[in-house]
């Protein structure tokens, strides 16, 4: 069982860091809130919706209206630019593609990457292909925005760069959940830290200097 | 067992849909390529085979027995350049006398030998014996049960002179139509006699000039009558067979195209999807060559098992097609595929399959273990960014614009699927045409809407009609719901200053209604008048307008031929009823052709006109003529294994992409995609392939159709009409455009669901 009586609330602007050692159930917590996984027992139920009574087809317009996700390994199409990445999300919804590409475009001057939106992502630098993630999982303006492991795979100074853009989501009113083992990126990032071990949640402590 | 087994093995037992794909894809192909092979190699294979079999005739020559003793041609066995010789048998003519007992009436020609067998001509005795007694005569006749109650009939000659038939047989030379006893042809007094030769250098025409000149040099010029070339006599022969070659070679070609492009395409993406475990193996210390011999070991082991089920299946499917295509050619030696072509599958097959792999193979030998372990998880540079990008500011769903770009990722993979498909629809697209132009000529062979009951007239062993021939035409047209009634006597004749007979249709009443298609010239209209089919035309270098003279018996009559018809026959022409009085008076017809008004009963005349005079015998006319038939089955067991091969190859590059896209799938539907989406996109790049193969597809077909259709109809001895080449409607059109849609949509469904169905976690996970 990777998690068992796990509960916890978060509050709409909130920042939730959830830590702990590998194959604690991070990750798997991250994927049941977000409707990738499903629970073999129990279940889950995110902004008054049970997710459990839902089929793909329902999990998938949930994760549209809901759900924002940012990846270690920031999975972005090799195909598309980086504008197309993000305008992605808000085209699926049907949103007409003009639109969904000057929102797009908006949002990675926000960035301070509009300068790389017609490149694609083997060109990008890590942290640049990550804060294309990032602007792709705030496109469609979700309640949550779920971040697994996002500076794992960055160098530290493109790391910091993503700390800062998500605190700064988080300033203007994002609820965040992050997972993470980096103590600095939850410590700066996060109100509250919930910790994990083998599938519970064994402590939860605010941060004093929670932004 | 060596450690590349045992690596082939496992990477055979861990990509089972993969190695399942490639064998079921390599089996259809050997089937569709055993089938080919089978059908081309017997359309021109039983006159060969039989001939060599029969140690036939290269040339039959007919000497004057009053110019040329016997003493003389027996010398001519020995001149250089002979190889074998027979005779020589004393020949003559016979008028077969019209009891409809036995054979038809009319010439027949009548040779004594001592028995079938000889240095020359070994004619196969296929039922009953050989004649021993005079009043004995064995006929020839193709191998046809049918055929074997001609056996004990007696065969009565205006000559007075009667035979019982005791045997059946087939010389494939056409040495004779029947045999007596040599005693018994000395009481027919001869007048001609008959050499058969065999010479060492036989290939062409001019050997066989070069040689009856030799070997008859030195007999009195006038005593030489005839010779016939055994070339001439297969091409005869091979004329229905000739007929089907390029149709069979058109599919044949296909279905080898479709095969090479979908195996290569299929062991390419296995190979290439194998990227990673080449790695893996080259870091456990395999060396690139047995890194390759795995890989090879890999693709062969279910193209094998694939090839040799389908050379199996092949074998099993070819030989009723084959019995069906050549029905009565060939029959006595057997009508098999030759085991070259089983060995050409069996070996040829493989070749192609190890072909196919070894460049993709030899480009993963080439690769340093690290690059081929990262390959997936690294960002590679994609392909079609540029389509992609302009795909992405237009209005159509996301899903299908996403769709649409994919092809472009994998240009060499998009290619060889669309060229798989092109191929489909083209095969598709041609069965079609061929379906419409076999049928079109089925249905005027078979005259269908024209002719609905022929009503024949009872044998002397059957019920004979008590009221006459006029009585009878009066009868059948007082029926209720009969528009037409065509009276028909089949007689054969004679075309003076031409040896063999040939068969004439005298037709009296409403004879330009029966549906005879006149290609040239016009129909049959008044006395003197014939109309005749373009082989028969061809055969004797006639054309519309010239005049021929029909003989019949002693008498004797000439005739303008005014059209030309679409029938297959070389020994037919049909003619108006005062033709058959200016022969013959007092013939009467020996069956009734005819039609009935829309909506009338077809089984209710028959009875109706059985009851009104038993001693005649209705008989529904049948809607099937064998030949379409023959090419129809076939075009349509071609056209389902290419349209498989076909739904398999675009089966296999979506279960390809979607295997590669695992990751991009999972982000994708991370980020909203709905499983309908996926499969929409997923579906979406294989039917825009599908769309342009059937545009591209469609006017290939159609331009194969009409070269294969006017061939075939040429090798026929036919001339094309509209009716045969002009077969495309729009609503077929628009119906086949949809079928490289279809083939694609299909092929495409199962793995499209199977991606939709993608657990997001796990493949993210993986990454």
């Amino acid at each position: 069982m990777a998690l068992g009586g796990v509960s916890l609330e978060i509050r709409a602007g909130e920042a939730v860091a959830v830590m702990g050692p590998s194959g604690c159930g991070k990750s798997t917590l991250l994927n049941m809130i977000a409707g990738l996984d499903r629970p073999s027992a129990g279940r889950v139920i995110v902004h008054g919706e049970d997710l459990t009574g839902l089929n793909e087809t329902g999990l998938a317009l949930f994760r549209r209206r809901r759900i924002g996700m940012v990846f270690q390994f920031f999975n972005l199409l090799d195909d598309l630019s980086a504008l197309d990445n993000v305008a992605l999300a808000a085209q699926l919804t049907g949103t007409p593609a003009a639109q969904s590409r000057r929102r797009a475009l908006e949002l990675l001057d926000e960035l301070g990457i509009a300068d790389r939106a017609r490149m694609y992502p083997a060109v990008l630098s890590g942290g640049e292909r990550q804060r294309v993630a990032v602007a792709r999982a705030v496109m469609n303006r979700p309640a949550v925005l779920l971040a697994d492991e996002p500076t794992g795979a960055l160098d530290s100074h493109s790391g910091e760069q993503v700390m800062d853009l998500l605190l700064d989501l988080h300033q203007i009113g994002q609820t965040l959940l992050l997972v993470t083992h980096d103590e600095r990126l939850a410590e700066r990032c996060a109100g509250r830290v919930i910790e994990l071990a083998d599938g519970r949640v064994t402590a939860e402590r605010k941060l004093e200097w929670a932004p | 067992m060596s450690v590349v087994w045992s690596a082939a093995l496992a990477a055979v037992r861990q990509r089972r849909l993969q190695s399942t794909i490639l064998a079921v894809v390599v089996m259809s192909s050997t089937v569709a390529i055993v089938v080919a092979l089978g059908l081309l190699e017997a359309s021109s294979g039983p006159f060969d085979r039989t001939f060599a079999k029969q140690h036939g005739a290269h040339v039959v020559s007919t000497f004057d027995r009053a110019t040329v003793p016997d003493a003389l041609l027996t010398r001519t066995a020995g001149k250089p350049g002979v190889e074998a010789a027979a005779g020589p048998f004393g020949q003559t003519v016979v008028i077969v006398a019209d009891t409809r007992q036995s054979l038809p009436p009319g010439p027949l020609t009548v040779v004594g030998r001592p028995g079938p067998g000889g240095p020359v001509d070994q004619i196969d005795l296929w039922a009953g014996r050989w004649a021993a007694e005079p009043g004995e005569i064995v006929v020839n006749r193709p191998v046809e049960p049918l055929f074997s109650d001609l056996i004990g009939a007696t065969v009565q000659t205006q000559e007075g002179v009667n035979f019982t038939i005791v045997g059946l047989a087939s010389s494939v030379s056409r040495t004779s139509e029947a045999w007596v006893t040599p005693a018994q042809m000395q009481t027919m007094n001869p007048k001609t006699t008959q050499m058969l030769y065999r010479f060492t250098k036989a290939e062409t025409e001019g050997d066989l000039r070069a040689a009856t000149t030799s070997t008859t040099a030195g007999l009195p010029p006038s005593g030489v009558l005839s010779q016939q070339s055994y070339l001439a006599v297969k091409q005869d022969v091979s004329r229905a067979a000739a007929a089907y070659l390029p149709f069979l070679v058109g599919f044949g070609l296909l279905g080898l195209l479709v095969a090479v492009l979908i195996v290569a395409n299929v062991i390419g993406g296995a190979v290439v999807a194998g990227q990673r475990h080449i790695g893996v193996l080259k870091s456990l210390g395999f060396t690139p060559n047995q890194v390759m011999a795995v890989y090879l070991a890999m693709v062969l082991l279910p193209g094998l098992a694939g090839c040799l089920v389908g050379t199996g299946l092949g074998a099993l499917v070819s030989q009723p097609l084959l019995q069906r295509a050549f029905p009565g050619i060939g029959s006595s030696i057997g009508l098999a595929v030759s085991l070259w072509v089983y060995l050409a599958a069996l070996i040829g097959v493989p070749a192609v399959v190890v072909l196919a792999a070894f460049i993709p193979a030899s480009r993963a030998h080439r690769l340093p273990a690290a690059e081929t372990i990262r390959a997936g998880s690294a960002p590679r540079p994609g392909r079609g960014q540029a389509i992609q990008g302009l795909l992405s500011g237009t209005p159509l769903p996301r899903s299908v614009s996403l769709g649409l770009g994919l092809p472009f990722a994998r240009p060499g993979r998009s290619t060889l699927t669309l060229a798989a498909i092109i191929l489909g629809v083209a095969a598709v697209t041609l069965a079609t045409g061929l379906f419409q132009t076999m049928t079109a000529y089925g249905d005027t062979a078979q005259r269908v809407g024209h002719v609905h009951s022929v009503v024949h007239v009872g044998r002397p062993d059957q019920t004979r009609p008590k009221l006459n021939d006029a009585a009878i035409e009066a009868l059948l047209r007082s029926q209720p719901g009969v528009r037409y009634v065509t009276a028909d006597a089949w007689i054969d004749v004679q075309l003076p200053g031409h040896t063999g007979r040939i068969k004439a249709q005298f037709l009296r009443g409403d004879a330009a209604t029966r549906g005879d298609v006149v290609v040239a010239g016009r129909y049959i209209s008044g006395p003197g008048e014939v109309a005749a089919p373009s082989a028969f035309l061809k055969r004797f270098g006639l054309r519309v307008g010239d005049r021929l003279t029909l003989a019949l018996g002693g008498g004797h009559t000439q005739a303008t031929i005014v059209g030309e018809l679409m029938d297959a026959a070389n020994d037919l022409v049909v003619a108006s009823w005062p033709t058959l009085t200016a022969l013959d008076p007092n013939s009467s017809a020996t069956q009734y052709e005819v039609r009935l008004t829309p909506g009338a009963d077809v089984e209710k005349f028959n009875a109706a006109v059985k009851a009104a005079e038993p001693g005649l015998y209705p008989q529904t006319k049948s809607r099937v003529d064998q030949n379409s038939v023959a090419v129809i089955s076939a075009a349509s067991v071609f056209t389902l294994l290419l349209g498989t091969v076909a739904t398999l190859g675009v089966f296999n590059t979506v279960v390809l992409d979607t295997s590669e896209r695992r990751r991009d799938l999972a982000m994708l539907k991370s980020i909203g995609m709905t499983p309908r989406q996926v499969t929409l996109m997923m579906i979406t790049s294989m039917a825009a392939l599908g769309a342009f193969g059937g545009l591209v597809g469609i006017p290939i077909g159609i331009a194969s159709h009409r070269v294969i259709v006017l061939a075939m109809l040429n090798a026929a001895g036919l001339t094309a009409p509209e009716i045969l080449l002009d077969v495309w409607q729009a609503t077929a059109l628009a119906a086949l455009a949809v079928a490289g849609v279809a083939i694609a949509m299909l092929g495409a469904y199962l793995p499209a669901r199977s991606a939709a169905r993608l657990t997001i976690a796990e493949a993210l996970r993986t990454e």
